[in-house]
């Protein structure tokens, strides 16, 4: 009895092992002691019940925990199913090379000990091995920050899959291991498991891909839209000058009138009057957008634009300031106009609360970084510096916040090249975004 | 000695602008002195790479006619002037203040199209500049690192604490209302730091003197600004005493 409860204790810590090994959800200690918690009580639940309801109820517990904890259905199934599938697939294909070496019937194993744990350390040993480096590949192809990202239909049909598909297998070896089944059974039923196993983890790589293909499109997709609305305000400021020129030889003509009078009185009357507001008007107008020609990264350019014109649509006073060619920045177009659209959004935003709302929009080329400097007026009641990055914060109440924190893990875990600095000063809200520049400079580095 | 220097291609303005920088000298005392007055940036160059020991402010018009622009002047400038201050003189049309500052760290902009301020502008960049050339070393302590493109300073007084960040090598420090980033390990930092600094953990220096409370228990270092820091428990008991000793 006693026995059985250490075995069965066992093998939900070989679970829980794979699950914090191939990170699909990080694990701190304080989880890993919950873990162990439910593992204690789930072989306690199983012997006074019924021995069928051990892994299910390891499933749905942790399962429980981790949604709790960070509200992911399909990333938590994904992480505890494929903890689970390697335990079995490894603990069958042990028992039937056991079963094979010392030519014993599965109830011989079960009973005599000493084999029987024999078969629970190589198992143990075996699954750590596997869980990291499954670990390792899931780590370097980014699959678990797009599973985090969507959310739609193909992920309901891999989790009807995977469920589907776990239930029959826990029922076959249920029924495998009550039932005296042939030789024949057990191996068909490997072979189907490794099968499945091998199906579910390239589906999950196809998956990973084909989500990321989209994300790529949609951004694509967007780039374009925005590079649109940028010709189009290039067109609009071709007219105006269109129009100005016109104006400008009437204007001529009509001062050349009063020259001809001789009215010095009526010249002033009509300079005032026409010529001084008009060329405020265009200063106005054409020194922002046309600034954007010295970005020739034609993402950045589109995204720019665009956030400009929405920050001047909403009659915040915008000045921009880019002196020299930016040719290139060291960094992920995606990822910089990710960040730089939450950064701006977040301007605006603040911004339009101020009486007097105003944004200044700079990108700097240095010796040997480019520089990315974004102020926006502020009101008095922004909250403190540190507060603004912590997830979940946010001033639009609960379930936002994702902006900053987002800009912030890319910052930090993406890039070695990137800092971002943020300032409040005098009713202003500064954020700089210094990008290395990564050239043969850092190999040099690198090599010493 | 604070010398000034003047590069405007304009001869009509860069007499103005001599006269009022001379004037403005005169008036206020300043032990300040006009050395060079021209239209061709190689020779504000030239005079500089002569006399590298002084301390400069720098008055500069964007558009100099040739072949370099005062921004670019300001770079070279800055190559060899690390400390000098500069000055730009310029038009609405060619204002980039963000350029100025991020580029060259200039101290100011001048604009000249509002010809009823630019006598008040140069004689409070004037007056600032001669004070912080004077001041130096009398002011609070400063923390100062130098990276590729910039130098960092903050005060003492301003710093909250130290913490490494996710990425290797990079250092975040949190101050009163500013979160910088550079660079740089945590060991090189301790070593420029004064006593009311102390390692509370393998990754983070907090500053004693802004520390609100300490939360034994829960090992968590409450800042005056309401931020968070944490300690290990090791180090806490140290970090407690210490603070009791210096008391």
């Amino acid at each position: 009895m006693l026995f059985s409860i250490i075995c069965f204790f066992i093998s939900n810590i070989i679970i829980t092992s794979n699950l914090y090994n191939i990170k699909l959800v990080q694990l701190t200690y304080k989880d890993l002691i919950i873990f162990n918690v439910i593992n204690i009580v789930i072989p306690l639940i199983v012997i006074f019940t019924n021995e069928a309801f051990g892994i299910p109820g390891i499933f749905v517990l942790f399962l429980l925990y981790l949604y709790s904890k960070n509200k992911k259905i399909v990333l938590n199934m994904m992480a505890i199913i494929m903890s689970i599938l390697i335990f079995s697939v490894i603990d069958m294909i042990c028992g039937y090379l056991f079963i094979k070496i010392f030519n014993i019937s599965i109830h011989q194993l079960m009973d005599n000990k000493k084999i029987y744990i024999l078969l629970y350390i190589t198992v143990f040993i075996l699954n750590f091995i596997a869980s990291k480096l499954i670990g390792l590949v899931i780590g370097k192809s980014d699959i678990s920050k797009y599973l985090k990202q969507t959310n739609n239909k193909l992920t309901l049909l891999i989790i009807t899959n995977i469920m589907t598909a776990g239930i029959t297998i826990y029922i076959l070896a249920m029924i495998n291991k009550f039932l005296n089944t042939s030789n024949f059974v057990v191996i068909l039923n490997i072979v189907l498991f490794i099968i499945y196993f091998i199906s579910t983890i390239s589906l999950t790589l196809f998956y990973g891909k084909y989500v990321k293909r989209e994300v790529d499109y949609k951004h694509r997709q967007q780039e374009f839209e925005q590079l649109k609305e940028y010709t189009g305000m290039l067109e609009y400021t071709q007219n105006e000058m269109r129009k100005f020129k016109h104006d400008y030889i009437n204007i001529i003509s009509t001062v050349d009138g009063y020259i001809e009078e001789g009215s010095m009185k009526s010249l002033k009357t009509y300079f005032n009057k026409n010529i001084i507001p008009l060329s405020e008007n265009i200063n106005i107008k054409n020194s922002n957008i046309g600034l954007l020609q010295h970005i020739k990264v034609t993402g950045l350019k589109g995204l720019l634009s665009s956030k400009i014109v929405q920050a001047q649509s909403k009659e915040i006073d915008t000045f921009i300031d880019i002196a020299e060619d930016i040719e290139k920045i060291d960094i992920d177009v995606i990822d910089l106009c990710r960040i730089i659209g939450i950064l701006f959004d977040n301007a605006i935003e603040a911004a339009v609360l101020c009486s007097n709302s105003k944004i200044k929009f700079g990108v700097i080329k240095r010796r040997f970084s480019v520089v990315i400097v974004i102020i926006n007026s502020c009101t008095n009641d922004t909250p403190p510096v540190y507060k603004l990055f912590k997830k979940g914060f946010s001033t639009k109440g609960i379930n936002r916040g994702v902006g900053l924190s987002n800009v912030k893990e890319i910052v930090d875990k993406k890039y070695r090249n990137l800092t971002l600095n943020t300032t409040k000063k005098n009713s202003e809200l500064i954020q700089e975004l210094e990008i290395k520049d990564r050239g043969e400079r850092y190999a040099e580095g690198n090599c010493m | 000695m604070l010398k000034a220097i003047v590069c405007e291609d304009n001869d009509k303005q860069r007499n103005i602008f001599t006269s009022i920088i001379e004037n403005t000298i005169m008036r206020e005392q300043i032990d300040a002195k006009v050395v060079l007055s021209t239209n061709e940036p190689m020779k504000v160059l030239e005079y500089i790479n002569n006399n590298l020991e002084d301390v400069y402010i720098y008055f500069l018009d964007i558009d100099l006619n040739c072949n370099i622009n005062g921004i670019k002047l300001a770079e070279r400038i800055r190559e060899m002037d690390k400390l000098g201050f500069i000055v730009f003189v310029t038009t609405h049309s060619e204002m980039s203040f963000l350029t100025f500052e991020y580029k060259v760290e200039a101290m100011d902009y001048i604009i000249k199209d509002d010809q009823s301020k630019i006598k008040e502008r140069i004689n409070s960049c004037l007056l600032k500049a001669y004070e912080r050339s004077n001041s130096k070393g009398k002011d609070d302590k400063i923390f100062s690192l130098k990276t590729d493109d910039k130098i960092i300073n903050i005060k003492y007084s301003e710093i909250l604490f130290f913490e490494t960040s996710d990425t290797v090598h990079k250092v975040r420090v949190h101050e009163l209302n500013r979160l910088v980033e550079f660079y740089s390990k945590l060991k090189d930092i301790e070593i420029q730091l004064d006593e009311r600094f102390y390692r509370c953990h393998r990754a983070c220096i907090v500053n004693i003197d802004n520390i609100k409370e300490i939360d034994k228990k829960n090992k968590i270092i409450y800042m005056i600004n309401g931020e968070t820091c944490f300690a290990s428990s090791r180090e806490l008991r140290s970090l407690v005493k210490y603070i009791c000793s210096t008391m």
